[in-house]
């Protein structure tokens, strides 16, 4: 079982659905919220032959936009900070690189899930992504950085990154040993997701006995941790302007936060 | 001597035509804007540069390869925001990515102010700067959440001019524009014909197939399709009128990127076991989506 | 005694020995045709070892099929054979050696399997006869090294074997020739019988044996440059060469080499050209391929006459549309000849102008680099002054040199190069690389592509060296070194010398040729994209597909 797969399980409040075999969805209670959880999970079955190991293909992109879509549409009556928190429950190795892909526009299709993502945020749910594993490149622009809180597991089966290691080795022309040796200087290369954390992208780290099968525990920690997330995307903006004040982002992003002051000041 | 014959009329245009990819993404966006309402932003001499370049042995460049310039387009607030294919494949990096996501808020904030800013982004890059990768990743983000705060209250449009084309997580932000505009040697995809050899095998996608390529990703396949809204020549005066007529379209009842049933009907319309051929797409899809203007 | 032996000897043994090999081919042909699926069969019925093959390997056109049957060859019955190869382009080319086919080879240039082709010798899987010129290693298949069985490529054959080679006829008729006329046998590969052949490219009875290859030959577009990779430098050097070269020497009959600096001279000709007033008076009739980017002067009215070694893929109907320009058959498409437009290229035109890789201080210039053996190809014979000349013209009077009465002029032989390549590599070198190759590889004397005594002008950015008016050795040097940059061959000179050059003549600077380096750019192009030059030829080029972007 992946462990998109196992930690929507072992979170779920009740049955976990698939609207497709490799988009599934479940509700869990946090704290008083029936939060609906969203996972992409590997489909060994796919007509689609290039997004069979969990990859963000055209099936899921679409799949996650009408999720996504259902719970806002269902909310739309309700008033905002009574609406339900969305959890991107996050494992996945990339997006899906195929011919049939580009000729169908995967970009179309993951523009749909962003597009779905952003707008429950700004409609006021709360928008959490939970990183329990790899979660790469246009995947997880699809399936996890439109949302206003990001909590990752601390665990060495957690990579996030643009592209993964031996393609971007390939790319730049580099040894794997070398890319390693440069992400040790330059935070925004490594695969290491305490590195990552620091970008102020991370609002929480999480560690559990069991990443890849949690137990009762590691669910109790999770839930506690996504429900304090909750409040705080509550509490926050619904933009992503947080990105740019947390903690992490004024040791990092300094130059983010010049440009932004430099624009703001020329713009008039 | 001989002198040559008179070419027939679209032949003659071509070659009249002042080409808008031979501009540098600097003079693109002047171009593209009402004659002297040009003022860039953040330019070269404020020397914001990307901090991570210069320990990988890359020379940064004083504007990170983005240029925003604000001005009007058709006596209208606009910004444009220029992506420089030259610098780094057009690669978005912390602040080239910052830089463009803070200008489309900032049109955001004028526009709820009484402002109304209109946008034009040109969409000339290979995607996420690889040595940048999760900022980078990050900032696409970032970028896109600020289009869509725009597009709700004024149009964004999108321009992808050059051969290099748009790819990577920017194709995504091409994907939410209120408008695409394309030329024939322009091409959109997520993955590129090179990575898609690479990961997947030169079965999967031959990228030195340049017949393949453009079949695929190409805009006059893109806006046949749908994915486009607008095929026009590479010519500064074709795609000034071709930007100002999506500007004035207006903000849409729903836009692209909304058209989930649209979306839907699409993938269920082809056997992805039996894909028809490139050439063949328009004509499976024709029953649902309306065909992007040519000219 | 010895008048009897001279009465009883047999003179026709090559002419027994083909009708033996045609003899034991038969139960593989219908006719003269060959059965494609036996093809195996009939090389090892045909060959014999020893047997000096020729194997069409042209610039551009390979014949692949019958390659890759040759290095199929059970060594146990066919080896040793002699290869004559003019250009090593296919893996099969080797295979013969490595798999010992073949042992000895005459070839001239091996371009893409150059790194292969070093490893071989090194292994000792081959010996070299010698690595010749084109002309060169066409001409000794006349004298000495005659073919046996010659293995070629066309086109279209008919029924009687008529050959149809289409634009590409590059070398076919001239190796047909050497083995039809003295006893060897003619085997060509064809892309498909017909009943009869749009026209008659090498007459039928030159021609033995036709099979039909399962694919087409292989054809590569070599000369076809994409304007969009010409950036501001090459165009200002173009613009240095069309007034310090072309304008100042009257140059109306010429050859260009292949590369992006001077594919900028063809494409300004309309542009910068026109506007000097120059056409009509320079640029008429040209022996070269035909290039994509010399379409907009075609159709500007600038070129009177070209004359083709070879064809060029995707130029076929632009040919074809233009029969008053270039040399056509009766069925309307391009004809080609290498060996007579080498031959035209060396007697009758004015000037040469080629891209280096390296040139040394003495304008020596080399494309052998570290690791390869490129050999030479076509330029050193389209490079230097052929001294056989006599016939005069403004140009060639233009460099009058030698003592009266023996007085004659000189073909201009330009080389034109920025000071550094890409990454920052210097074009001007202290020592070729060619030097210490030659001497790896055990050559004679080192494999220098022009010689610098032939050279006459060098054309940098930095502005053109007039080497034709040194009048020492130490003057050619310091005229490379005034438009060397700041490369080590460029640090060589001072300014105050470099001053004295340009007095005297042997130097000209951009201001010095009223060149405004301000104009140097991409707008200068005719065409600036392959779209570009399809629109100049009104649709009629259709680019091969790794270069169309639409």
């Amino acid at each position: 079982m992946s462990r998109g797969q196992s930690w929507t399980q072992a979170l779920a409040d009740g049955g976990v659905r698939a609207a497709v075999p490799s988009v599934i969805t479940a509700d869990a209670a946090l704290d008083g919220d029936a939060a609906r959880l969203i996972a992409v999970v590997p489909d060994p079955r796919s007509p689609y032959h290039r997004a069979r190991e969990g990859e963000v293909g055209l099936r899921e992109g679409l799949a996650l936009a009408e999720a996504v879509t259902e719970v806002v549409t269902e909310d739309t009556p309700l008033a905002r900070e009574a609406r339900r928190p969305i959890v991107a429950v996050v494992d996945l190795p990339s997006q899906a690189y195929g011919r049939v892909e580009e000729l169908l526009g995967l970009h179309d299709a993951l523009a749909a899930a962003v597009d779905a993502y952003a707008r429950a945020r700004t409609a006021g749910h709360p928008v959490i992504t939970f990183v329990v594993g790899t979660a790469l490149s246009g995947g997880l622009l699809a399936h996890g950085l439109q949302a206003n809180q990001i909590v990752a597991l601390d665990d060495p089966g957690v990579v996030i990154h643009a592209m993964h290691k031996e393609a971007a080795a390939r790319v730049t022309l580099r040894t794997v040993a070398e890319l390693d040796e440069l992400a040790r200087r330059i935070p925004p290369l490594s695969y290491d997701v305490a590195d990552w954390a620091k970008l102020g992208l991370c609002d929480e780290l999480l560690r559990v006995q069991n990443a890849g099968s949690p137990t009762g525990e590691d669910v109790r920690k999770a839930k506690d941790a996504l429900a304090a997330a909750v409040g705080r995307a509550r509490r926050g903006p619904r933009d992503l302007g947080n990105r740019l004040t947390s903690p992490g982002a004024s040791q990092t992003r300094g130059a983010s936060r010049r440009v932004r002051e430099a624009l703001t000041a020329q713009w008039r | 001597m001989t002198s040559a014959p008179t070419p027939p009329t679209g032949w003659a245009a071509m070659l009249a035509r002042a080409s808008f990819i031979e501009l540098d993404a600097r003079a693109r966006a002047t171009a593209l804007l009402d004659a002297g309402t040009a003022r860039e932003l953040c330019g070269p001499f404020d020397r914001i540069e990307s901090p991570w370049l210069e320990p990988q042995g890359v020379v940064p460049a004083s504007d990170d390869g983005v240029v925003v310039v604000k001005g009007e387009l058709g006596g209208r607030p606009a910004v444009v925001i220029g992506i420089e294919q030259a610098f780094q494949g057009g690669g978005i990096g912390e602040v080239s990515g910052v830089k463009i996501a803070t200008a489309l808020s900032l049109a955001a904030r004028d526009s709820r102010d009484g402002t109304p800013t209109v946008a034009v982004l040109l969409l000339e890059t290979g995607g996420v700067r690889l040595q940048e990768a999760n900022l980078g990743l990050a900032t696409v983000a970032e970028v896109c959440s600020a289009l869509l705060e725009l597009r709700a209250l004024q149009p964004v449009i999108g321009v992808i001019a050059g051969a290099l084309g748009c790819f990577g997580g920017m194709s995504i932000a091409a994907g939410l524009c209120t408008r695409l505009i394309m030329t024939a040697e322009s091409r959109l995809g997520l993955d590129g014909p090179e990575v898609i050899e690479s990961e997947a095998g030169v079965a999967e996608f031959d990228a030195s197939d340049h017949t393949l390529i453009w079949a695929v990703d190409g805009g006059t396949q893109r806006t046949r399709t749908g994915l486009a809204d607008t095929l026009v020549l590479d010519d500064v005066a074709a795609i000034r009128s071709a930007v100002l007529e999506a500007t004035a379209g207006g903000v849409p009842a729903e836009h692209r990127s909304r058209r989930i049933g649209e979306l839907r009907a699409r993938l269920e319309a082809v056997d992805p076991g039996d894909p028809p051929e490139p050439a063949a797409l328009a004509a499976v899809w024709a029953r649902k989506p309306p065909p992007g203007d040519v000219r | 005694m010895a008048l009897n032996r001279a009465v009883t000897r047999d003179w026709s043994r090559r002419r027994a020995a083909k009708r033996e090999r045609l003899e034991a081919v038969r139960p593989f042909t219908t006719g003269r045709v060959l059965d494609a699926g036996r093809i195996g069969d009939a090389l090892h019925a045909l060959l014999r070892p020893g047997d000096r093959v020729a194997l069409e390997g042209d610039n551009q056109k390979q014949a692949d099929f019958l390659a890759e049957a040759l290095a199929g060859c059970d060594p146990g019955v066919v080896h040793d054979l002699h290869l004559l190869i003019s250009s090593i382009s296919l893996r099969e080319h080797l295979d013969v050696f490595e798999r010992g086919v073949a042992r000895r080879l005459d070839f001239s240039y091996a371009g893409p399997q150059s790194v292969r082709m070093a490893q071989l010798l090194d292994d000792g899987k081959v010996e070299v006869g010698a690595i010749h010129t084109y002309v060169e290693l066409y001409a000794r298949m006349f004298v000495d090294l005659i073919p046996d069985v010659v293995l070629l490529c066309a086109e279209q054959a008919d029924r009687q074997a008529n050959l149809y080679t289409g634009p590409g006829t590059e070398d076919t008729p001239t190796i047909a020739e050497a083995a039809a006329f003295h006893d060897g046998v003619v085997v060509v590969q064809v892309n498909e019988l017909v009943d009869h052949v749009p026209r008659v490219d090498i007459p039928g009875d030159w021609v033995d044996l036709v099979v039909p290859s399962p694919r087409p030959f292989a054809l590569e577009p070599l000369f076809t440059r994409d304007p969009r990779r010409i950036g501001q430098v090459e165009v200002l050097m173009a613009m240095l060469a069309l007034r310090g070269v072309y304008e100042r020497h009257e140059v109306t009959t010429l050859n260009h080499g292949i590369g992006y600096d001077t594919a900028a001279i063809e494409l300004i000709l309309p542009t910068y050209g026109e506007e000097l007033g120059l056409r009509g008076k320079i640029c008429k009739h040209w022996t070269l391929n035909p290039h994509p980017t010399l379409i907009p002067a075609i159709e500007s009215g600038w070129v009177t006459s070209v004359h083709c070694f070879g064809g060029e893929p995707g130029t076929e109907r632009y040919v074809a549309a233009r029969p008053d320009v270039f040399f056509t058959g009766r069925d309307g498409s391009l004809r080609s000849n290498r060996v007579l437009c080498q031959l035209a290229g060396q007697y009758a035109v004015d000037l040469f102008i080629g891209s280096s890789l390296q040139i040394d201080a003495c304008a020596n210039s080399s494309t052998v680099t570290e690791g390869r053996l490129a050999g030479f190809g076509g330029a050193p014979n389209m490079g230097h002054d052929p001294h056989g000349r006599r016939h005069a013209s403004p140009a060639w009077l233009s460099l009058l040199t030698g003592e009266a009465p023996a007085l004659r002029g000189r073909k201009l032989v330009a080389q034109i190069t920025q000071t550094f390549r890409a990454g920052g590599v210097p074009a001007f070198v202290e020592s070729l690389d060619a030097v210490q190759v030659g001497r790896d590889a055990g050559m004679p004397v080192p494999p220098i592509m022009i010689y610098g005594d032939d050279v006459s002008h060098v054309v940098t950015e930095e502005g053109v060296a007039y080497l034709y008016k040194a009048t020492s050795l130490a003057e050619r040097r310091e005229a490379v070194s005034a438009v060397a940059g700041a490369t080590p061959v460029g640090r060589g000179v001072d300014e105050r010398r470099v001053e004295a050059l340009r007095r005297d003549g042997l130097v000209a600077l951009p201001e010095d040729l009223g060149v405004d380096v301000r104009r140097a750019g991409r707008p200068l192009l005719a065409a600036r994209s392959v779209e570009d030059l399809v629109a100049w030829s009104q649709g009629l080029y259709d680019p091969p597909a790794r270069f169309r972007t639409w």
